[in-house]
């Protein structure tokens, strides 16, 4: 059987902001954060990739290597401000594949 | 923000504010399944004032936290044990002089304060966020060496202050501190100090370890 050579964990995310944030604000967003507090050696390793982001419910998923989980979720926390916009982003729930993240209940 | 923090997942919430606000308070928690704890945040100038508070405030809340500002207050605070919380000045010029040291965590561990971390503190203008977290390192560093319950809180004013629980526990990798460690910091230690309190506060006690039973 193939095995993947990186494990990945998928969070779905959502994101609590008076203005309506595009794709690709959220994702510099997040890509900055993790930058500033890990850095480039933290951002490769990490390895954040936007899934998807549905601007009309400001929900969305992201994905990152399982190992740097925690160093993810402390770089979304850290986000307060996106475009000077007070700004949240909230991790709904964390699964390792995609199907499992979409079939489980919010907690 | 009571909604929102039940959304987040929260079981408890403690509030500072007024014994009046939290009984409006009371059937909303109820029915979102919070449990809501009282707090009151001292401020006091100088040693006898934080006296004369502890004096009037201690029956009344569950929870006590005192903000030192100055070191004859820090000291005062540390060894007494009607004070739950310790916490210090957020301005960078008046933590460089009044800290958790070790002095500080060596006179906590005695009275049984705990120390704590407020979450607003790392969030705060770019430009500050270092030094606050060197201080925050520091201070969290000592607690831990030195045997001292470290509680991590949110700080929020607003809902746009919070986060969920294991974002807050994930938020202090940055102080170096592992994933076990901030889920007590989170949840264990605060709980164990309301409970404590709670049965303090219970008309049978007496003192610790000694209690009314008729």
């Amino acid at each position: 059987l193939p095995v993947r050579s990186e494990r990945r964990r998928y969070l779905a995310f959502t994101v609590h902001s008076d203005q309506r944030l595009e794709h690709q604000g959220v994702s510099d967003a997040v890509k900055e954060s993790v930058h500033t507090l890990y850095g480039l050696k933290g951002l490769v390793q990490a390895d954040p990739v936007f899934v998807e982001f549905d601007e009309d419910s400001q929900q969305g998923i992201l994905r990152c290597t399982h190992d740097h989980l925690r160093e993810v979720r402390a770089s979304l926390a850290y986000i307060t401000h996106i475009y000077g916009t007070p700004t949240v982003i909230q991790v709904l729930r964390v699964s390792g594949t995609i199907k499992a993240l979409r079939a489980k209940p919010e907690v | 923000m009571l909604r929102h923090a039940a959304s987040l997942g929260y079981k408890g919430a403690a509030i500072a504010t007024t014994r009046d606000d939290l009984t409006e308070l009371e059937p909303l928690a109820r029915t979102l399944g919070i449990d809501l704890v009282s707090r009151i945040d001292l401020t006091p100038r100088n040693q006898q004032e934080l006296l004369r508070s502890l004096k009037r405030v201690r029956r009344g809340y569950e929870v006590v936290s005192v903000t030192c500002m100055t070191k004859g207050v820090a000291g005062q605070a540390a060894k007494d044990h009607r004070v739950d919380i310790l916490n210090y000045p957020k301005e960078p010029a008046t933590r460089g002089k009044v800290w958790f040291d070790r002095h500080q965590a060596k006179l906590a561990k005695g009275a049984r304060c705990c120390y704590e971390i407020n979450i607003t503190e790392m969030l705060r203008e770019q430009r500050r966020r270092a030094q606050a977290l060197r201080h925050l390192k520091k201070e969290a560093g000592n607690a831990l060496r030195y045997g001292v319950p470290v509680i991590l809180s949110s700080g929020a004013s607003s809902i746009l202050h919070m986060r969920e629980p294991r974002a807050l526990a994930a938020l202090l990798d940055i102080l170096d501190i592992g994933e076990e460690a901030a889920f007590e910091m989170i949840s264990t230690n605060p709980w164990r100090l309301v409970e404590r309190n709670r049965r303090k506060l219970e008309p049978g006690f007496v003192a610790p370890g000694v209690w009314r039973v008729s």
